[in-house]
């Protein structure tokens, strides 16, 4: 299986899909206005990925900002890996990084983690 | 007696101006207003946190015009020489004080939706911080876009972020069209 490689624009996140290490990263800034069209393939991508995964797969989240469309986007990313996460071979863990004063990106975090039953790392970035 | 929407810009100009635009939304546009703003704030040394209050929120309000404004009459495009496929609306932002901004916004809406935003935003203006927070869980996790791409979380998330009401409102400029003013408040 083939992984992602996606370099980052003022409006779309860096992103890394690694089908060998499962180690899978979204970077940067997510506000495209047409979010959907951005995120489907990785969506697609990691119901793909569920079939073949085993052991940790690892999922650093680091956004600097993102729009309320990619926050739909974001949790069927998540959705995508919580349902990885049920699967007996695979664990599933994910570092929510945010910027030591950024209280509204700590809170997204939050949000997300009340929603979904995945284990969540909420990682404070010194400045 | 119709809206007279070039007052409603020059008077949302008044002020300390960080960034302004009157005339098509498009993703360029938007891109580059953003960009610029981030500029602006950054060599004023505005503090990080109001920063990204102020970019928050405009994101959410552009792209809010971005699919959501209605192209507005033709008369009024030809009134002020601009073409029938322009998406007119303008954005402003002001700096009220230390840490202190406002956005404002203006686009035409059709007349029958008037009741739906204002029932929409008087909600909004009506709920708590922690009301507003359950609320856009809740439909974050609806499943729902609308048929524009948007989430229905931009107003809810510009009343979050600004933690102030948001204040509106609608001018008519004719039995099918009003002109419709946004203003979001920071700090």
């Amino acid at each position: 299986m083939d992984s992602i490689n996606i370099e980052g624009t003022p409006k779309t996140p860096e992103v890394s899909f690694d089908a060998k290490t499962g180690q899978i990263e979204i970077k940067g800034r997510s506000i495209p206005e047409n979010s959907i069209e951005f995120y489907k393939p990785l969506v697609d991508w990691l119901d793909k990925y569920a079939d073949i995964a085993q052991g940790v797969v690892n999922v650093v989240i680091q956004l600097e900002y993102f729009n309320t469309s990619s926050s739909k986007c974001i949790l069927d990313v998540f959705k995508k890996l919580e349902n990885m996460h049920n699967k007996n071979k695979t664990e599933v863990v994910i570092n929510w990084y945010y910027e030591e004063d950024d209280e509204d990106m700590l809170e997204a975090g939050e949000d997300y983690q009340s929603i979904l039953k995945i284990p969540f790392k909420m990682v404070e970035i010194a400045e | 007696m119709k809206a007279d929407i070039h007052s409603l810009y020059e008077k949302s100009k008044k002020g300390d101006l960080v960034a302004t635009h009157e005339g098509d939304i498009n993703s360029d546009l938007i891109t580059k207003y953003l960009s610029g703003v981030e500029s602006s704030l950054s060599e004023a040394g505005e503090l990080t946190k109001i920063t990204r209050k102020v970019y928050n929120i405009l994101v959410e309000a552009l792209q809010n015009l971005f699919h959501h404004l209605e192209i507005p009459p033709k008369e009024y495009l030809d009134s002020v020489n601009l073409p029938e496929t322009c998406r007119y609306a303008f954005c402003t932002l002001i700096r009220e004080g230390k840490g202190a901004y406002k956005v404002t916004c203006g686009n035409f809406v059709s007349n029958k939706y008037i009741q739906f935003l204002r029932d929409r935003i008087e909600q909004l203006n009506y709920l708590s911080s922690v009301e507003l927070k359950e609320l856009y869980k809740r439909i974050l996790n609806n499943d729902e876009f609308s048929s524009k791409g948007g989430g229905g979380l931009g107003f809810i998330e510009m009343a979050r972020m600004s933690g102030q009401k948001l204040g509106y409102d609608f001018l008519k400029y004719d039995d099918c069209y009003s002109f419709f003013v946004l203003e979001i408040r920071i700090g």
